[in-house]
C-alpha cells in the first residue's frame, strides 16, 4: 500500500529522530579554571539548519571547534553518524567549516584554495576541475579563479571560503559567524543565499551567530544558548513567540521583562499581577501550573502593546490603561515610545508602534492610552527571590 | 570595492603625513625647511661621513687598486689594466672560488635542514616562556667573540681533543683521527657562526602564518605531512630564502674559520685575499679577487632584495 504523504513526512521525521547525524553527549570543556562547557548535549538532524545563538562568551564557538575537532572536550562524547569521532583528529572527520576570518590560503589561487581537499584526496585533474568549476558557479564565483585572495573583495572572500568547504562535499558543514564582516546589505543578501545552498545541497549546517534576526531568517531550528547552557531550543517562530526565560525573549527579538505575582492557576489559565499594578489572566500555554503565590518574569512584546490617543471602544478582552508618556523616539518606519506603565516599577516599559499610524510625536508628560491583550502576556520561568 | 577602500586609506595616511600638517609637538620640527626636512639631513650627517669615510673611499680605493700593476717589492704601479682579473682566471684561483661557492653553498643547506626544526620547534610547539629561552639561547653565539669559539672548536676536535680523546678512551679508534683541516671541520665551523641566521628568519616567518589556516588546512582534511607541504612550507619561503641569503652571503667573504678549523685542501677565497695583501704582498691581485667577492655579495644581496620585495607586496 502506498504511503500518504502525511505519513511518508511522519516516517521521515522518526527517521530523523532515531538517526541523528551529529550527537553530543554529556560535554564538559573548561579552559583553565573557567568551565565553558558542562555536561552539553545537543543531537543535530541531517539536513537540518541548525544556529547555535547566544551572547560572546556563551560557549557557541567552542561547541563548534570541538565538532570540528580542534578542542577535545575533557568528558563526553562525539557522535557522528553513528561513529565515535570523539577522538579522531579533524582531518578524519567528514565535516568541513567556513572560518570567521575565512582563512584562505594566501598563496593559493580562488580556484586551488577550492579544491585544496579534492586534491589531499588525491581525485583526478579531470574529476577536481569538474567539481571546483560546479562549487564555484554554486557560489556565483565564476570568472574569478585565478585571483589571489587578496584581491578579492570581503564579500568575494567569503565565498570562496564557504566553496573551499563546500567542495569536499561534506555531510556537515559548521559556520562561525561568517557574516560577522560584511554589511549589513551585503549579509541579507548572503543571508538568502546560504540558505539556499543548504536546501539544495541537502547538507545539516551548524551556523553560529550572534545575530538573533540572522538566526531567524536561516534557521530549521534554533538554539539559545547563555553561560554554556541551552536556554531553549526550537524552531524560529516558537522561540520568538514562546520564549521559556526572560534571557531568551529579551534576547531573541526586543522584550519588555516584567515581574508578575501568581494568584492562582488552572490548567487553562494563570492569574498573575503585574508589577503589583495591573491584574490579568493569562492562558496557561505550558498546561504546568505554576505554584500559587509564586513569582515569575512575564514579557511583552513592544510591537503587541498599542498606543491609542483616546480611550478605544474594543470589546475584546484587554488591558486597557492610561499612561504617560516618558520619551518617543523615531526611527524611521517604526517609533519606540516609552511610557510609565507602572508607577513604581524600575524597569522601563516601551511599544514599538508604526510610525505611519501616530499623528506627529507624542510629547514626554502627553496622556495615552496603553492596551495589550492577556495572551500577548508570556510567562516565564519563576523569578528569583530579591 | 575593497581595492578603492585601500587606496583611500592610503591617500590618507599620505596628506596626514604631508610637511604642511606637521605638528609642532614633533622634536626638531623647527628644522623643516621646504620640502626636505634639514632635520633629516643633520640627523643622518654622522652617518653619513661615516659611510663616506669608511665605505665609499676604501672601495673606490680598492677598485682602482685592482687595475693597477706590481712593481718590484710589491710596489703599486697606478694603470689601467685587466692583468689581475685574467690571473684570477687560471685554474688555481677558480678552484679557490668554485670551492668557496660550494663552501658557502653547503653551509646553507646545512644550516636550512638543522634550522628549520628548530624554528618549527619555537614557532609552533613552545610555550612562550620556553620560546623567550630558546630564542634567548639561539642569539647567544652572537655574544661569543668569534676568536674564543673557534679556539674551543679547535680544543674540542683536535688531535689531542675532546673527542679524540674520548672516543680512544672508548676504543672506538686506535689512533687519533685528524678531524681539523678537513672540509668536515671547515663547514662545521660555518654551520656554528651561521645557523642561527637560519633559525631567526625562519622563526619569523614561521610565527607569521595565521593559526587558522593550519586548523582549515586540518579542517579540509590534510594531515600533518600533507599540511606542512601545502601550506606552512610554501608560506615560510621568504624566511628559507632570507635565511639562505644570510648565510652564503657572509660565508663567501669568511676566512677566519678556515685559516683556523682548514688547511691547504679548504682555502677559501677569503684566504686568497688575505693572503695576497699580507703574505705575498700583492695588494692589486688582493684587490681584484676583493672586486670579484664584492661582485658575488652584490648579486646575492640583489636577489635578496627582490625576494623581499616580492614578500612585502604580497603583504
Amino acid at each position: 500500500m502506498p504511503l500518504t504523504t502525511e505519513e511518508k513526512a511522519a516516517s521521515k521525521a522518526s527517521e530523523g529522530a532515531l538517526a541523528p547525524l551529529l550527537e553530543l553527549r554529556g560535554i564538559s570543556k573548561s579552559f583553565g579554571r573557567a568551565d565553558v562547557l558542562s555536561d552539553f548535549s545537543l543531537s543535530v538532524n541531517p539536513a537540518e539548519f541548525l544556529t547555535l545563538v547566544g551572547p560572546s562568551g556563551c560557549g557557541k564557538t567552542t561547541i563548534l571547534r570541538l565538532i570540528a575537532g580542534f578542542e577535545k572536550p575533557q568528558a563526553g562524547r562525539i557522535i557522528l553518524a553513528g561513529r565515535d569521532v570523539t577522538d579522531l583528529p579533524p582531518y578524519r572527520r567528514d565535516i568541513h567549516t567556513v572560518f570567521q576570518s575565512y582563512a584562505l590560503f594566501p598563496h593559493y589561487d580562488v580556484f586551488e584554495n577550492v579544491a585544496f581537499s579534492l586534491r589531499i584526496r588525491g581525485l583526478d585533474e579531470e574529476g577536481i576541475r569538474e567539481r571546483v568549476t560546479e562549487v564555484l558557479a554554486l557560489a556565483k564565483l565564476s570568472g574569478l579563479e585565478r585571483r589571489k585572495p587578496d584581491q578579492l573583495s570581503g564579500g568575494q572572500m567569503q565565498r570562496v571560503a564557504l566553496a573551499r568547504s563546500l567542495a569536499g562535499r561534506p555531510s556537515l558543514l559548521l559556520l562561525d559567524e561568517p557574516l560577522g564582516a560584511l554589511d549589513l546589505k551585503l549579509r541579507r543578501e548572503m543571508q538568502m543565499e546560504l540558505k539556499n545552498i543548504q536546501r539544495r545541497l541537502d547538507i545539516a549546517f551548524i551556523y553560529v551567530t550572534h545575530d538573533q534576526e540572522e538566526a531567524t531568517t536561516m534557521s530549521d531550528r534554533i538554539v539559545v544558548l547563555n553561560r554554556g547552557q541551552i536556554e531553549q531550543l526550537g524552531e524560529p517562530r516558537e522561540i520568538y513567540e514562546k520564549p521559556r526565560t526572560s534571557f531568551v525573549a529579551s534576547f531573541m527579538g526586543a522584550a519588555n521583562v516584567l515581574e508578575a505575582r501568581v494568584l492562582s492557576s488552572s490548567a487553562s489559565s494563570i492569574e498573575i499581577k503585574i508589577e503589583d499594578e495591573i491584574d490579568c489572566a493569562v492562558p496557561n500555554s505550558d498546561s504546568a501550573p505554576v505554584a500559587p503565590a509564586g513569582r515569575v518574569y512575564v514579557a511583552i512584546r513592544p510591537e503587541r502593546v498599542a498606543i491609542h490617543a483616546q480611550r478605544p471602544d474594543d470589546r475584546t478582552p484587554a488591558i486597557l490603561k492610561r499612561v504617560q508618556v516618558k520619551e518617543h523616539v523615531f526611527l524611521g518606519h517604526s517609533s519606540q515610545v516609552y511610557l510609565k506603565l507602572f508607577e513604581k516599577s524600575p524597569r522601563p516599559f516601551w511599544a514599538l508602534c508604526r510610525s505611519s499610524q501616530m499623528n506627529g510625536a507624542l510629547a514626554p508628560g502627553q496622556w495615552v492610552w496603553a492596551q495589550f491583550k492577556p495572551e500577548d502576556v508570556l510567562v516565564l520561568e519563576p523569578a528569583e527571590r530579591r | 570595492m575593497e581595492p578603492a577602500v585601500r587606496d583611500a586609506g592610503v591617500e590618507g595616511e599620505r596628506t596626514s603625513r604631508a610637511p604642511g600638517k606637521r605638528s609642532w609637538d614633533e622634536p626638531l620640527s623647527w628644522l623643516v625647511v621646504g620640502r626636505t626636512p634639514l632635520a633629516s639631513h643633520l640627523l643622518l650627517s654622522p652617518a653619513s661621513l661615516w659611510v663616506l669615510v669608511l665605505l665609499v673611499s676604501p672601495v673606490t680605493l680598492l677598485t682602482l687598486l685592482s687595475f693597477a700593476k706590481i712593481g718590484a717589492y710589491g710596489r703599486i704601479l697606478w694603470s689601467f689594466s685587466l692583468a689581475n682579473f685574467g690571473q684570477i682566471m687560471r685554474p688555481a684561483y677558480l678552484w679557490v672560488i668554485g670551492r668557496t661557492l660550494v663552501y658557502a653553498g653547503a653551509t646553507a643547506l646545512i644550516c636550512l635542514l638543522l634550522g628549520f626544526p628548530a624554528a618549527y620547534y619555537v614557532a609552533f610547539a613552545a610555550d612562550s616562556k620556553r620560546k623567550h629561552l630558546l630564542l634567548f639561547a639561539l642569539m647567544l653565539p652572537f655574544w661569543t667573540s668569534a676568536l674564543v669559539a673557534i679556539y674551543c672548536w679547535l680544543i674540542v676536535l683536535g688531535r689531542e681533543g675532546l673527542i679524540n680523546a674520548l672516543m680512544l678512551r672508548l676504543g672506538i679508534l686506535s689512533t687519533p683521527f685528524s678531524f681539523l683541516n678537513t672540509p668536515f671541520s671547515v663547514i662545521l665551523g660555518l654551520v656554528y657562526f651561521y645557523l642561527p641566521y637560519m633559525v631567526l628568519p625562519l622563526y619569523a616567518a614561521l610565527e607569521k602564518i595565521p593559526r587558522t589556516l593550519i586548523e582549515a588546512s586540518h579542517d579540509l582534511g590534510a594531515g600533518g605531512l600533507k599540511t606542512f607541504l601545502r601550506v606552512i612550507l610554501p608560506l615560510s619561503w621568504p624566511g628559507v630564502a632570507s635565511g639562505a641569503i644570510l648565510i652564503f652571503v657572509p660565508c663567501l667573504g669568511d676566512f677566519l674559520t678556515a685559516e683556523f678549523l682548514g688547511g691547504p685542501r679548504t682555502y677559501l677565497l677569503g684566504n686568497l685575499i688575505d693572503n695576497q695583501f699580507l703574505a705575498a704582498q700583492n695588494w692589486p691581485l688582493g684587490a681584484a679577487l676583493t672586486v670579484l667577492l664584492m661582485g658575488m655579495l652584490m648579486s646575492g644581496l640583489y636577489f635578496y632584495g627582490r625576494v623581499e620585495v616580492e614578500e612585502t607586496s604580497r603583504v
